[in-house]
């Protein structure tokens, strides 16, 4: 089916390859999902099986990767359409028409299928990934996850017989994202069709896939069921494996036979006898805040177009040193209200003080100083020749000396394992590098407050860990738009949850976190029935429950 | 184009009761649509690959909404830099397209009209031409002045519209007073595009050519 | 902003075949073209108001108008500097400019303004309703299935698709500079070019990624495989259709034929010309119009017939 023969791969002008020997052989109908740190030949892997890698990138090669009988490296990617399907990250860069039907059609319009053909493929795509509704919508009024519900029946409809997934859900929210996958699951169960699926969020598909491959610096480093990982193997990883899976590789011994538990409810009866008898009797303690104002937000209403109230009657303040991760669905008004508190955009109505002072009466210089903000899009903020001018690039508008910019500078590169690509123009680097860069350039003059806005989407959990400790150490006060629970519960002490407009939840992490259905960390719903065996019932992460059990 | 050229002169047609020279706008404005007409002509026949399409695409994208007012800011706009040098690097016909594609596409948001084709031309043109320089090595100053050069073209391209339909009688001294008009618009409008050159054209040059040298195949 | 922008809405223009949209602006910007007599352009002025308000966007397209009623001082102080023409003198510039002379304000001046006022409305008008009521995919689609090549259409249409996107972009893009603390609103215009490129080469490196992405997509999706293609959905013209573009376009006949036998010229220089100087231009200028107005009972009639 798909057979990689010793395969190597260089991108143009590098020395290093990014798929190093790859010998792997992929059965039909089988639902892998790959998984490894960003920038570790993922994505490349994925590509070299539809020929994009070199035919389309360019690069240097070494082997072969057979698909179906066809050289895929020497088969133009157009023609390998037939037989492979892809579905790409970014839901706004892979639609090329403005209305569903046409979209859908557009590869068999290209591989000259007749109408009625292409009327009755439309017709199953449509049902396979159900989205008859949504038939004569034009694309652009589509929500993130329905666009890659379309995406993926554009791919469907010219019937391949593998369908390969970059990271499809990493744009969007837990709730599409979930979505998206019951329809990929459903694709592969119904359809048989075999499946790649590159993914970072292990947590929702592992329990799914037959097959379980890591890719780590260009050479595969696993290979196998997920419930067959050894411990050994989880020291040297990288990736964010579900944390429960993670918790019980700590007691291997004690699981039964029947392999390592990936979700919720096999880990409570795996571990049955390690949480039913806690070692410690612990309670967490609950930070309280410090009481010092920073921003104050009163009665604050906010709106983009005159009419629907985007925030409404907002009273909110952030205390100096809070840790906040602000949570909520899409379009909850998340984004909007970060805005107001560096003063991009302007309240219709309330009042918003920062340290004492309406926000309004700052001049842009003090504010950046005292407020300071990184957006998802790390695009946005990069513009230099050079990493190390882009990250300088605050600190000489604030006009500071030179040595002690450098100095700077050096330091907060080589924390973010970034010092290597100093002299490298910053689009030339990965998605991750580049998220880094664009934290680094503004985390590099200290801002009282330090605004994200979903900093982790798409870092793997060992830079997750990194950009967390960080922020322990250096940052005064954050505020960071997430909607990942699990980075929520191990970096805040105080969650705001929104939702459409309103604030719902505010409060310590452990009050908001625990026993909330639909924002509950894994570890959370884990120990809920063992809360009468003396483990506290608001224990949110692995190291915190290590602590009671071990 | 030898015909559109011949067609552009007969444009130019002697009124015998003034014996001065006057235009025929309308027959211009066909002449133009016939002349972008000739350049998609070459360019379904030369071979471009996905990329080149959607690069094209996307950088006529650009320069439109660039265009668009609120976007561009305080009303100076980089178009034809972007289009200059789109040009330079991806060659004649890209950049053609380029910017070509700037008001027709940014039209469907501003309005189109007559004067669409004459502005086609006029911003194609210098696409084009930056495309023949791209093939030579040439010193950066000479493409400052080439865009200052074209600030002054793309306004008498576009005073042929202005004296076609808003001046009347079509005598020579209004043709003339119509240019002279123009003067002072066209001085600061090829000025912005000097400097827009000068100030960013390095990079943007920079910027397109990494991306071109991306993609080249080797095998082991 | 982008006030021309289509919203997908249901009218009877909406929901024209694209085909009639096209021969009905084609005729529109002929007859403008063809004429400078300021009644008959007044008539396809209304024409076009008329079809706006029929398609419910009258609101978005009174928003784009008012940006002539901007333009009309400029164009009479224009023709005032250029022209300098005309009989009936109604006031005189009390001082010589230099290369100029001494400047004349004429009737005939500004009746002339006032007219090609009303055709870049009439022009515009029509343009706008057509952008507001179509989406462009439709009219690129539309187009090549006249034969026109197909690859144009394609680079086009994607153009014009992220023009909203790249806008989005650039907002984005000026919000997370102005977070880094580069003030757009100061500094000598040299210092603002170059915080210019602040949001430019953002936008630039951001869009050439961009387009590498939707490459990649439009190549798995067997873009370039075959040099024929097959197109889904032939908007196939049903005889309702042929009729009313045959309307659309009577007008434009009568025009012609007009101009044929000499009826329909106005003159502004040196004297203007009055409003109506036969019987028969009247007639035919009734003509004009009827026929106009005609089009909108039968859209509606074929609107009707849909939803039976």
């Amino acid at each position: 089916m798909i057979k990689f023969n010793d395969f190597s791969f260089y991108y143009p002008n590098s020395l290093e390859p990014s798929l190093d020997k790859i010998d792997v052989e992929i059965e039909e109908g089988e639902f892998l999902v790959i998984t490894g740190p960003s920038g570790g030949g993922k994505s490349t892997f994925l590509r070299s099986i539809n020929g994009l890698v070199p035919n389309f990138y360019g690069g240097k090669i070494k082997g072969d990767v057979i698909v179906h009988g066809k050289n895929a490296s020497e088969t133009p990617t157009n023609q390998m359409s037939e037989l492979v399907g892809m579905v790409f990250q970014d839901p706004e860069n892979q639609l090329i028409s403005n209305r569903v039907e046409r979209e859908i059609a557009f590869g068999m319009e290209n591989l000259c299928f007749p109408n009625d053909l292409m009327k009755k493929r439309i017709e199953e795509a449509l049902d396979a990934v159900n989205i008859s509704r949504l038939r004569n919508r034009t694309t652009s009024e589509l929500s993130g996850g329905q666009k890659q519900k379309v995406a993926i029946a554009s791919a469907l409809a010219i019937h391949p017989c593998i369908l390969l997934l970059d990271e499809p859900t990493s744009e969007l929210d837990p709730r599409s994202a979930e979505e998206v996958l019951n329809v990929i699951e459903k694709i592969n169960d119904e359809l048989g069709l075999t499946i790649l699926l590159v993914e970072h969020r292990l947590e929702r598909v592992i329990h799914h896939v037959d097959r379980m491959l890591m890719i780590d610096g260009g050479k595969l480093t696993y290979d196998g069921s997920p419930r067959k990982i050894k411990s050994a193997h989880i020291e040297n990883w990288k990736v964010g494996l579900p944390p429960v899976t993670r918790l019980s590789l700590h007691f291997k011994d004690r699981i039964a036979n029947n392999g390592i538990p990936l979700t919720v409810k096999e880990a409570r009866l795996a571990l049955k006898d390690v949480l039913s008898s806690p070692k410690k009797n612990i309670s967490w303690e609950r930070k309280s805040s410090s009481g010092k104002v920073s921003i104050s937000m009163e009665k604050v209403f906010f709106s983009y177009d005159g009419e629907k109230d985007v925030l409404k009657n907002i009273s909110f303040n952030v205390y100096e040193g809070d840790m906040i991760a602000l949570m909520g669905k899409n379009a909850s008004g998340k984004t909007t209200l970060v805005k107001l508190m560096n003063g991009l955009v302007k309240q219709r109505k309330g009042k918003i003080e920062l340290f004492g002072k309406k926000i309004n009466d700052y001049s842009l210089d003090e504010l950046i100083q005292k407020v300071g903000i990184v957006f998802q899009d790390p695009n946005l903020h990069l513009f230099n020749d050079t990493v190390q001018e882009e990250v300088a690039f605050v600190l000489r508008n604030l006009g500071m000396e030179k040595e002690q910019i450098d100095k700077k500078v050096e330091g907060i590169l080589r924390r973010f394992k970034i010092f290597q690509y100093r002299n490298s123009y910053p689009h030339d680097l990965s998605g991750g590098e580049r998220q880094r860069v664009a934290l680094a350039s503004v985390l590099v003059s200290e801002p009282e407050i330090l605004i994200l806005d979903e900093p982790t989407r798409g870092m793997d959990y060992f830079l997750k860990k990194e950009l967390i400790s960080y922020l322990k150490e250096k940052a005064k006060t954050v505020i960071m738009v997430t909607h990942d629970v699990e980075t929520a519960a191990e970096f805040a002490d105080r969650v705001v949850l929104l939702s459409e407009g309103n604030i719902i939840s505010d409060g310590n992490k452990r009050e908001v976190l625990s026993k909330a259905l639909l924002f509950s960390p894994q570890i959370n719903r884990l120990v809920q029935p063992y809360a009468k065996y003396g483990i506290p019932e608001d224990t949110l992460t692995v190291e915190e429950i290590l602590k009671v059990v071990e | 184009m030898a015909l559109a050229l011949l067609l552009f002169g007969g444009g130019l047609v002697f009124d015998e009761s003034r014996t001065i020279v006057k235009l025929w706008p309308y027959e211009i404005i066909g002449i133009f649509v016939l002349v972008i007409f000739s350049f998609v002509y070459q360019f379904e026949k030369k071979e471009f690959s996905t990329k080149q399409l959607t690069l094209i695409a996307m950088l006529s994208g650009i320069s439109a909404v660039l265009r668009i007012p609120f976007s561009n800011f305080q009303g100076i706009q980089p178009c034809t830099t972007l289009i200059i040098c789109s040009g330079l690097v991806y060659g004649p016909i890209a950049g053609f397209f380029v910017g070509a594609l700037t008001p027709f596409v940014s039209n469907f948001f501003l309005g189109h009209g007559p004067w669409t084709p004459l502005q086609m031309i006029g911003w194609g043109l210098p696409g084009l031409a930056a495309g023949y320089l791209g093939k030579k090595d040439i010193n950066f100053k000479f493409i400052i002045v080439f865009a200052v050069a074209w600030g002054f073209l793309y306004g008498w391209i576009m005073n042929i519209w202005h004296f076609a339909f808003f001046v009347k009688p079509h005598t020579f001294e209004t043709f003339v007073r119509t240019y002279v008009l123009s003067i002072g618009w066209d001085v600061s409008h090829a000025f912005g595009n000097g400097l827009f050159m000068a100030i960013i054209g390095e990079r943007t040059i920079k910027i397109l050519t990494r991306y071109k040298k991306r993609f080249t195949i080797e095998r082991m | 902003m982008l006030e021309l922008v289509y919203k997908r809405k249901r009218s009877v223009f909406h929901d024209a075949s694209p085909f009639l949209k096209m021969s009905w602006l084609f005729s529109i910007l002929m007859i403008s073209i063809i004429f400078e007599h300021p009644i008959i352009l007044s008539i396809i002025f209304l024409s076009s108001l008329l079809m706006a308000f029929v398609s419910k966007i009258f609101y978005d397209w009174a928003r784009v108008m008012k940006l002539v009623v901007f333009f009309v001082p400029f164009v009479i102080l224009f023709n005032l500097l250029v022209n300098a023409n005309g009989e009936t003198v109604l006031w005189q510039l009390p001082f010589r400019i230099p290369i100029f002379g001494i400047l004349n304000i004429t009737l005939e001046e500004l009746a002339f303004s006032l007219t090609m006022c009303i055709r870049i409305a009439a022009i515009l008008g029509a343009f706008a309703v057509l952008n507001l009521t179509t989406d462009p995919d439709d009219l690129l689609i539309a187009v090549t299935k006249l034969r026109l090549p197909y690859k144009s259409v394609v680079v086009t249409s994607l153009s014009t698709k992220f023009v909203p996107v790249l806008f989005s972009d650039l907002k984005n893009i000026q919000e997370a500079q102005r977070s880094r603390g580069v003030d757009f609103s100061k500094g000598k215009l040299y210092d603002r070019i170059k915080k210019y490129g602040a949001i430019f080469f953002p936008l630039l490196s951001k869009s050439l990624d961009r387009s590498v992405q939707i490459a990649e997509s439009m190549e798995t999706r067997g873009f370039g495989r075959y040099e024929k293609r097959s197109f889904y959905k032939d908007t196939k013209i049903s005889a309702s259709d042929i009729l009313l573009i045959v309307v659309s376009i009577a007008p434009l006949i009568i025009s012609l034929y007009m101009v044929s036998q000499g009826v329909g010229v106005f003159k502004f220089y040196q004297k203007i010309d009055s409003l109506i100087k036969s019987s028969s231009e009247a007639y035919y200028i009734l003509a004009i119009l009827l026929v106009q107005v005609f089009l909108l009972p039968l859209l509606k009639i074929k609107e009707r017939m849909a939803y039976d």
